[in-house]
């Protein structure tokens, strides 16, 4: 979404036009649960916190100041709820619970790849959902973690490496 | 592998990202065609490329899904947006063990009930619904998709179900959970074979004539509605027309039972069902919906679907649920746990609503003794009704602006986009100041808000951890408690109605020797029996009962 757009739909969220939020949802919402699925690597927690991120970019909207910076400020949000999520379930200590949670959670879509990204270390698998899940731009993942695009390639390459040495090592082609 | 190779493979990463130079791409490109290695590198990363794209794109209906949520909440008033609460059941669902737990409560619940109603005969019916229900009554054999629906707004979980007479019945959760359900053998048993574990209830004393009625069996539980909404005059039995269901033209009725709707859709030309929508009276929620389609009647299923041999390399775990006619000990019983579950109340109705209440005590917020300090409490309540208050004066301002603005997008008339727009800009005008003052309010109050929010989120966090012990400890539990529950509230329903019973114990607390909370005739007596609120019991004559 280009900066002008962004920042007049950021000006009508403001002033309570709560339409206008729903373009920014529909911009964003691939990168949002790119990164919760990233970070939490299964998608039934992912959907939830995306959900209460998006949610909370709404309510919080008049924290943001430039309006053209809404991507990394949602991203931002995102991060932080994930880490919050993920102390909470560290709370959960019982082992049944956690074995039974991960059974649960795991999609049955591509059981062999989600099994390989869950193995890839967090910051590769969040690179890597976040490049897939938000129109395969290195930009839009630069902008997310305020980086370089540079820095980025590597780190899509280095995520792919180990993805592929994972589903190799799994009997995968 | 030579070392040549392991460079050139670090590289075939950014060539298939088109991020090398030309030029470097080209010599990469020749060395590949040259190397069979190199070459099955890049057709496995081109491979990886291809699963990845094909996993989002399914993943893709997730986010559309993410985005209409979204949107809905949004489109709701302020104090009704999810991120503001918690919900009981939304925390229940997401721990499979706590889910688990629940559903098992509901089975045990559909269990007891099941075996004190009844169904009547199919005659008499409406001749036209009867026509579209046959096939579901006189089916040897059913499979069917079950969903089912607990949180409103929230995706539904769904069962394959499948139903084989005489009364046996398989539920399928995602292979997760399976459980067959036997009421001829007086048997329910549940399987988790990722757990490779297995509960197996045996139903005791269960009478014969209840065999054939009990409405654990979802199947025969639309069966019983059915054949109720045909026998019942009181009821109606309403024609809904025609619509288009699943690319099919469709015949329905509404049939209504105690205030809950059943709707029957089926096939115009073959009149064979193709949905049902079902509430069912004994979850605990009155939002609990089930919906099931996807039908296949009488067709050739194997018996050993239904077996209720345990598979071997399981271990086991057997209850018994006392399906017996329950008596006064029963109801004294239930009083004494639920008291000592819900700090010293009493029910607030005797009637399987009130389950529902017991359930959620213990988890729901406020209902027990948390470390939530009293002048907090009331801080947070104060400063949300405020909040509340504020929000709606906000709401009110820029009602008018907003409708302004939706009137402009609708226009596709130059003239009357400015004319709206000029309005929107006066209207904004006028009332941004005041706007200003509301908003910044709301943002003062938001920080004691959150933080009280925050201190709720932490008590169920503490509730939670309650259910943080392993799953046959947690469902034995489960069975125990719901078992005397069902069994105490039951005596009261199943007692006829020239016992005049008489229940008084909302808001009485454990202890009150003075109060009495129930009293009914026994059958053949000339005194009552009446159970006071520290659960004594006296015989008192007719003139002595509380007025």
């Amino acid at each position: 979404m280009n900066g002008h757009l962004e920042k007049k739909l950021v000006a009508s969220c403001r002033n309570g036009d709560r339409s206008a939020y729903t373009g920014l949802v529909k911009a964003y919402s691939g990168r949002v649960f790119g990164i919760c699925l990233g970070m939490l690597g299964n998608s039934h927690d992912a959907e939830d916190v995306a959900q209460q991120a998006l949610l909370k970019g709404f309510t919080d909207i008049s924290q943001l100041r430039h309006g053209e910076r809404f991507g990394a400020w949602i991203g931002r949000i995102v991060k932080n709820l994930c880490i919050d999520f993920i102390r909470r379930q560290q709370f959960k200590r019982n082992a049944f619970v956690n074995r039974a949670e991960a059974g649960r959670n795991s999609s049955k879509e591509y059981p062999e790849l989600q099994g390989a990204l869950a193995k890839l270390p967090q910051d590769s698998r969040l690179v890597l959902m976040l490049y897939y899940f938000d129109g395969r731009s290195t930009r839009n993942i630069a902008e997310t973690f305020e980086t370089s695009e540079a820095a980025v390639q590597t780190r899509i390459s280095r995520a792919r490496k180990q993805l592929r040495e994972i589903l190799d090592t799994e009997g995968g082609e | 592998m030579e070392d040549i190779c392991r460079n050139i493979q670090e590289q075939i990463l950014e060539l298939i990202t088109d991020t090398l130079p030309a030029e470097k791409a080209a010599e990469l490109r020749h060395h590949i065609s040259q190397c069979p290695a190199c070459s099955k590198y890049l057709r496995a990363l081109q491979g990886d490329d291809k699963l990845l794209s094909d996993f989002v794109e399914v993943m893709q209906q997730t986010v559309a899904r993410l985005e209409s949520n979204v949107i809905d909440a949004l489109n709701r008033e302020p104090s009704e947006k999810p991120i503001s609460s918690v919900s009981i059941w939304r925390i229940i669902m997401k721990s499979r063990v706590t889910r688990f737990a629940t559903a098992t409560a509901v089975i045990i619940i559909a269990v007891l009930i099941g075996m004190y109603q009844f169904g009547g005969s199919i005659d008499g019916a409406t001749p036209a619904f009867a026509d579209i229900v046959r096939p579901i009554l006189t089916a040897r054999t059913a499979t069917f998709k079950i969903a089912v629906n607990l949180i409103k707004g929230q995706p539904s979980q769904v069962f394959e179900g499948m139903f084989m007479e005489p009364g046996r019945m398989r539920q399928e959760m995602e292979g997760e959970v399976i459980a067959i359900i036997d009421m001829q053998e007086g048997k329910i048993v549940i399987l988790m074979p990722e757990e490779k574990t297995a509960m197996v209830m045996e139903v005791e004393n269960m009478p014969d004539e209840n065999k054939e009625q009990s409405q654990v069996n979802m199947f025969f539980e639309i069966r019983r509605r059915i054949k109720q909404a045909q026998d019942d005059e009181d009821k109606s039995v309403e024609f809904l027309g025609e619509q288009e269901i699943d690319g099919r033209t469709a015949i329905g009725y509404r049939a209504q039972e105690a205030g809950q709707d059943m709707v029957v859709w089926a096939d115009s030309e073959s009149l064979l069902p193709i949905r049902i929508e079902s509430s069912i009276s004994i979850m605990m929620d009155r939002q609990i919906t089930v919906i099931m389609y996807d039908f296949a009647l009488d067709i050739e299923l194997d018996e050993s679907l239904f077996s209720l041999e345990i598979p071997e390399g399981y271990t086991v775990q057997t209850m018994q649920m006392d399906v017996s006619r329950p008596k006064e000990e029963d109801l004294i019983e239930m009083f004494r746990l639920w008291t000592e579950t819900t700090d010293g109340r009493f029910p607030s109705a005797l009637d399987m609503n009130s389950i529902r209440g017991f359930i959620e005590a213990p988890l729901e917020e406020r209902k027990e003794a948390i470390e939530f300090d009293e002048d907090q409490e009331l801080s947070f309540k104060q400063v949300h009704e405020e909040f509340s208050r504020i929000s709606q004066q906000w709401q009110e301002l820029t009602l008018p602006r907003r409708q302004l603005w939706e009137e402009y997008k609708k226009s596709s008339e130059p003239e009357e986009r400015k004319n709206r727009l000029q309005q929107w800009r006066e209207e904004y005008k006028k009332t941004s100041q005041r706007e200003k003052e509301l908003l910044q309010k709301m943002k003062e109050m938001r920080k004691p808000m959150n933080e009280a929010m925050e201190r709720e989120r932490e008590a169920i966090k503490r509730r939670y951890e309650k259910f943080d012990k392993p799953l046959p400890q947690l469902v034995q539990e489960t069975q125990n408690t719901m078992t005397l529950i069902v069994r105490g509230i039951m005596f009261a329903q199943m007692l006829p109605a020239d016992s005049d019973w008489h229940y008084a114990g909302k808001d009485v607390k454990l202890g009150d020797v003075n109060t009495a909370i129930f009293w009914y005739r026994p059958a053949n007596s000339e005194t009552y029996r009446v159970i006071y609120g520290d659960l004594s019991i006296k015989d008192v004559a007719p003139e002595n009962l509380p007025k």
